[in-house]
């Protein structure tokens, strides 16, 4: 178990931590390319999402796209991305963006469009407007397959990101590349370490916030 | 047969519906409903015959046996179980659920054969459905091939619980009759558990009527507890017109004869044998004996006639069409058996009382 | 876009790594399954434990796979080993995942009826419980595969990889035919048990239609 004690030993040593190249820079590196890719593709997948959902149409397209992507492996994506635009970061965050609309815009398309329909029909008998009923209904009912769909797409982006930074990119997945090309395994175990702490922390995150927002349970959909 | 010694049960968290301590004995061979309000514990003690349910004290004997020291697996396959859902295995075909207690008991496939064949004929299933799953079937071809499983094995004992809860009145009536019918050849004992009061009259050698707290408000044959409810709960479980229930549990048949001045077409009087009903009245027959019109002061009156199978009940609604109060019976080649009126109604659920409270 | 030439050239390669490919794969699924089944008669014979192993597959399913495969060096090294072990991590998380869901919505009236007739315990798990979760079970292995193929390509990075390894051989290259020939093969082995897997199902459970 040596390379425990030496990955322990990593940890303990102050400037893995500091610096460009510290755990705390690429940290945040990281999240910045997780955020900005998740509220982009939210921006995109969930407008798309509802009004596709509401008017039920393209659900074919949409499921079949999901699928696509769930086969696609990420790496690959990425790597096209970035032989095809350029060795900088613009087309990677292209592939993160286009990783994870799948997800919420299935999720969302699937909330909005299968709404339970009695209630819908309640509203419309209120005299709700349809974008009032959308709003006031739809949505809240389809909250917690939305929900669902960007938890799913932001543990998708936590892991993508990982992968891409073999394509070059910053943040965490650093100490891995770089780890298994110097083989350096402490340096690679402290950074899945991290990786891991980082992506159960997101997902208790999320699992917490759904209790708490959504008092009805959240199905594991998408 | 089935005994129940001072059973108590009690729910975690549900303190009222708890059962108390019941104790009941039911005969070998007889149809014992249990009735009453929801959460009263009639289920949960049917459950307890079989051990799906166990009772926090007390003691369940069958034929002697408690089950408490009882193999129940063994237990089980000697016991017919029904539930308000078919529950047939999806997965496995019409004959193939029917089987399968047969199986269990090591039955070889010639014998397996034979029954089902017999229980398709027992239940008026179409041969056909054997070979079909579960979801092709409809809700009244399910219930009824969810009770062929329940016989197939010929236990003494079928527990039923709510069997025909969810199915349409109008199957529902008729898969009623056929249990009655089944019951008549095959005089197995059964309980069977029911919110229908009606349907406990109906199908019921006796009737238990449960309370809160498993408390048995009355326990006897169905026609006792119309004429003497044991408590104003019962009055009121049982619904009004007792008396009307009661008539319809009765036919024609069971009347004593009573007659009318007789007349032949032949205008030669006939005397009758039997006391008579009413001198007001005369009424003519035919060459055969059957009944032609009634004589009333000169003027011709149409008969109403009722059959020796039909309900008191249906004569009481059809007497209330005759302006003569009068009805004649027929045989079944609708020849004069004698007459009716509501008096000889009357008589006849007073009698009954009498007759019944000497039990 | 593609060089056939080169493609054609080295299609001994492309083929012998597409065969890695499916091997691991199918190996890890098989593993994955019948862990699975040792996990599901664990969680019948204690339901208690039906919970807590959805909780902790769900928090080992959130963690990157490259990370996960990472975490067992200490132990394995960056072998084949490590790799499989992985994959069957996977593979059983996603199976359990299906199978227990699939196990809590068995209707209980069924298996009380069942209870009611006289079967024993084990003599329900055998004949009616395993033919009922089938059907969850199909659907799990068919999503499990598609991500394995998926997964099989992050293996590259510590040294296995099928497929994967062209991606990085195109990568390295600045070369995109072994990139798009990758994608493509993945894809179809993805197409392809997704297919089998389905048919096979589909065979199993007649009753369901």
């Amino acid at each position: 178990m040596g390379m425990l004690t030496d990955t322990w030993l990593w940890f303990l040593d102050g400037s893995h931590w500091t610096g460009d190249l510290g755990l705390i820079t690429r940290f945040f590196q990281h999240l910045y390319y997780v955020l900005v890719s998740l509220i982009i593709a939210f921006l995109i997948a969930q407008p798309l999402g509802v009004f596709l959902g509401y008017l039920k149409r393209g659900g074919f397209f949409i499921i079949n796209l999901f699928n696509i992507g769930q086969a696609f492996p990420s790496l690959g994506i990425i790597l096209l991305c970035i032989m095809l635009f350029g060795f900088n970061d613009i087309p990677v965050f292209i592939a993160l963006v286009a990783l994870s609309i799948p997800p919420m815009l299935t999720n969302t398309y699937v909330g909005i469009s299968h709404a339970d329909q009695t209630l819908c029909d309640a509203a419309k008998a209120m005299g709700m407007t349809p974008l009032q009923s959308l709003l006031k209904v739809r949505i809240p009912l389809a909250m917690p397959l939305i929900f669902a769909g960007v938890r799913t797409a932001l543990l998708q982006l936590i892991a993508t990101a990982v992968v891409a930074a073999y394509a070059g990119l910053d943040g965490l997945g650093r100490f891995l590349i770089d780890g298994l090309g110097q083989r350096d395994y402490p340096q690679v175990i402290a950074g899945s370490i991290v990786i891991s702490l980082l992506a159960i922390g997101c997902e208790l995150l999320m699992a917490g916030l759904a209790k708490r927002w959504l008092s009805f349970s959240t199905p594991t959909a998408g | 047969m089935i005994r129940l010694e001072n059973i108590k049960k009690t729910y975690p968290g549900n303190a009222k519906h708890a059962i108390s301590s019941l104790s009941m004995t039911i005969k070998e061979g007889e149809l014992c409903t249990f009735v009453g309000p929801s959460g009263c514990g009639k289920t949960t003690t049917l459950r307890m015959i079989n051990q799906l349910d166990k009772p926090d004290s007390g003691e369940v004997y069958i034929q002697g046996q408690a089950l408490s020291s009882a193999d129940i697996i063994q237990v089980r396959r000697k016991i017919g179980f029904v539930m308000q859902s078919p529950a047939l295995f999806p997965h496995r075909s019409v004959a193939e659920n029917i089987a399968t207690v047969p199986r269990l008991l090591g039955w070889n496939k010639r014998a397996i054969s034979a029954r089902i064949d017999e229980l398709v004929a027992l239940m008026s299933l179409d041969p056909l459905v054997l070979k079909r799953y579960p979801h092709q079937l409809s809700g009244g071809q399910q219930s009824r091939v969810s009770i062929a499983r329940a016989l197939a094995a010929d236990p003494p004992i079928l527990l039923m619980d709510e069997p025909f809860a969810a199915i349409d009145p109008v199957v529902r009536d008729r898969l009623q009759g056929e249990l009655l019918a089944l019951q008549g050849r095959l005089h197995k004992t059964i309980i069977l558990v029911t919110h229908d009061i009606n349907e406990a009259i109906r199908l019921g050698d006796r009737i238990a009527i449960f309370q809160q707290g498993g408390r048995l408000a009355q326990f006897d044959a169905p026609d006792n507890i119309l004429a003497h409810p044991a408590s104003d709960f019962v009055r009121d479980f049982i619904g009004p017109e007792p008396n009307l229930k009661r008539l319809g549990m009765m036919r024609v048949s069971s009347l004593p004869r009573h007659d009318v001045l007789l007349l032949r077409s032949d205008a030669k009087p006939v005397a009758g044998e039997y006391p008579l009903l009413s001198q007001s009245y005369t009424l003519v027959l035919d060459a055969e004996g059957r009944p032609q019109h009634w004589l009333d002061r000169g003027n011709l009156a149409p008969v109403r006639i009722a059959e020796e199978h039909q309900s008191l009940l249906q004569v009481y609604n059809d007497l209330l069409d005759v302006p003569q109060g009068l009805m004649v019976r027929v045989t079944s080649l609708g020849q004069y058996a004698g007459a009716i009126d509501s008096r000889l109604l009357s008589d006849a659920l007073n009698r009954h009382q009498e007759l019944t409270r000497h039990d | 876009m593609i060089d056939w030439v080169w493609t054609l050239d080295n299609a001994s390669m492309i083929v012998e790594l597409t065969l890695q490919h499916l091997q691991m794969v199918v190996l890890s699924l098989a593993l994955g399954t019948v862990l699975t089944g040792l996990m599901l008669l664990l969680a019948i014979i204690w339901p208690a434990l039906s919970n807590p192993l959805m909780t902790l597959s769900s928090v080992l399913f959130t963690i990157p796979s490259l990370a996960l495969f990472i975490l067992l060096l200490p132990w394995t090294g960056l072998s084949m080993t490590t790799s499989v072990i992985g994959l069957t991590l996977y593979s059983l998380l996603i199976l359990l995942r299906n199978v227990l869901a699939g196990l809590q919505k068995l209707p209980t009236e069924i298996l009380e009826s069942a209870r009611a007739l006289g079967y024993t315990r084990f003599g329900r798990f055998i004949d009616i419980e395993i033919f009922l979760i089938l059907p969850a079970l199909f659907a799990g292995l068919r999503i499990a595969s598609v991500t394995l193929v998926g997964l099989v390509i992050v293996t590259a990075l510590i040294g296995q990889g099928g497929l994967g390894q062209l991606m990085i051989l195109g990568f390295n290259q600045n070369f995109l035919t072994p990139i798009f020939i990758s994608l493509g093969l993945s894809l179809l082995l993805s197409l392809l048990f997704d297919l089998i897997i389905t048919q096979t199902g589909y065979r199993l459970t007649g009753w369901t239609r």
